[in-house]
């Protein structure tokens, strides 16, 4: 009975102080890819997260707003069609339209490798980050560095290779470990995201998916929790498939 | 894989641009007459999938499985088999074959890993498909390069390869 006791005792004071937030939003997104000569690549990819709806947690308002502005052109080596190294550098901006806003300066580099299935196509990503994030008080940019890994799974929906007017399927998830520099902690985040895409043709592809963003926003472990619907614009400007 | 046989003749037409859209249909949405030939000649398969092709307009029915450790690809235009691909370990070639393709790889590329090999309509009409890594002036690229029974080259093409998307 004591035992019992202590267990709800525990359960009831751990619901009392946790903090954890849970809010739901907007993603809109879009990707441009285009060769550069055989072997490279460029990519810009640009999103900004809305937070939808206003919200009040223990007596603290939390107001619609954009949580972050994320802009992120890159290079890209493709060594084959089964291994893709990649480098950037990468701003995002928290809180953009707000006074507390901060900056973030991040330079990344990663190597991506596939694994074609009979149906589809995983995806390995590792990306080591160095992140320069503003300190409000100090005014200065100290670095910290993370490394992320993600795996992904992606098919066409009819056939084996996606054409004009096909739909695709494609999901993945991320892992974000934190390694020097200022964290609340180690494992400090965690994307998973599925979503259903159609190939336009020329003008590129849209798609549709749900992201799901979990964050430990401070010290006492506290997390929270994104739910977005992403919406992206994905183009690619190659479209001469092979030279004679 | 592009069908390089029929695409070739379209190439010999003068037609330079080929339009290839491919979806996946049942078994049951192809005749009885492809589904025999395939029970009778390749029996004991496995893996069996049927994709429609729409290569420059003509619909065309293409099969893929295995059989004997082996990849098929079968291509049928109007129930009459226009095409077949194997996929084949190179090493198993015939010796004077796989010499004379190893020896104009060599003068073409200053290094080169081959990627796939297929044997295109085994037969009379027979040719080989290889996919190629190699480097040339300096530069490495990755090429389609077709050969004929003897060995000699007939055409090859230079693929270029996208880039693995992801987001964020």
């Amino acid at each position: 009975m004591k035992k019992i006791s202590l267990l709800l005792l525990l359960l009831i004071g751990s619901s009392t102080f946790a903090q954890n937030l849970t809010f739901y939003g907007l993603l809109p997104a879009i990707n441009q890819t285009g060769r550069i000569n055989s072997k490279f690549n460029y990519n810009f990819f640009a999103s900004t997260t809305i937070d939808a709806f206003r919200e009040k947690v223990n007596s603290v308002e939390y107001p619609a707003t954009d949580f972050q502005l994320y802009i992120q052109p890159s290079i890209i080596y493709v060594a084959s069609t089964k291994f893709n190294l990649a480098a950037s550098y990468t701003y995002q901006r928290n809180n953009p339209f707000n006074g507390n806003f901060t900056n973030e300066h991040r330079i990344w580099q990663q190597a991506i490798y596939a694994i074609p299935l009979t149906n589809g196509r995983i995806t390995n990503r590792f990306r080591f980050e160095e992140r320069f994030i503003q300190n409000k008080i100090t005014q200065k940019y100290p670095i910290s560095t993370r490394i992320r890994y993600q795996i992904g799974y992606n098919r066409p929906l009819k056939g084996k290779t996606l054409d004009k007017g096909e739909f695709y399927f494609t999901t993945y998830n991320e892992f974000y470990l934190s390694l020097t520099g200022a964290k609340n902690a180690t494992y400090s985040e965690n994307w998973s995201y599925a979503g259903f895409g159609l190939e336009l043709g020329k003008v590129g592809k849209v798609e549709l998916g749900y992201l799901f963003q979990v964050l430990v926003r401070n010290s006492k472990q506290d997390l929270r929790y994104l739910n977005l619907c992403q919406i992206s614009w994905i183009t690619n400007f190659n479209k001469k498939k092979s030279d004679k | 894989m592009v069908k390089f046989g029929l695409i070739f003749s379209f190439l010999l037409n003068g037609i330079n641009t080929i339009h290839c859209q491919e979806s996946r249909i049942h078994k049951t949405e192809v005749s009885d007459s492809i589904n025999e030939f395939i029970e009778k000649k390749y029996s004991g398969y496995k893996h069996l999938k049927f994709y429609n092709e729409l290569i420059d307009g003509k619909q065309l029915i293409e099969a893929e499985f295995q059989q004997n450790h082996h990849r098929y690809s079968l291509l049928f235009d109007n129930n009459e088999l226009v095409e077949v691909e194997i996929y084949i370990d190179f090493d198993k070639l015939d010796s004077l074959l796989k010499n004379r393709i190893n020896t104009l790889l060599n003068e073409q590329f200053s290094s080169f890993k081959l990627i796939e090999c297929q044997i295109v309509n085994p037969g009379n009409s027979q040719y080989y498909e290889l996919e190629i890594s190699g480097t040339r002036s300096g530069h490495r690229g990755f090429y389609e390069m077709y050969f004929d029974k003897n060995g000699a080259l007939i055409e090859e093409t230079k693929l270029t390869i996208e880039p693995i998307p992801t987001q964020f």
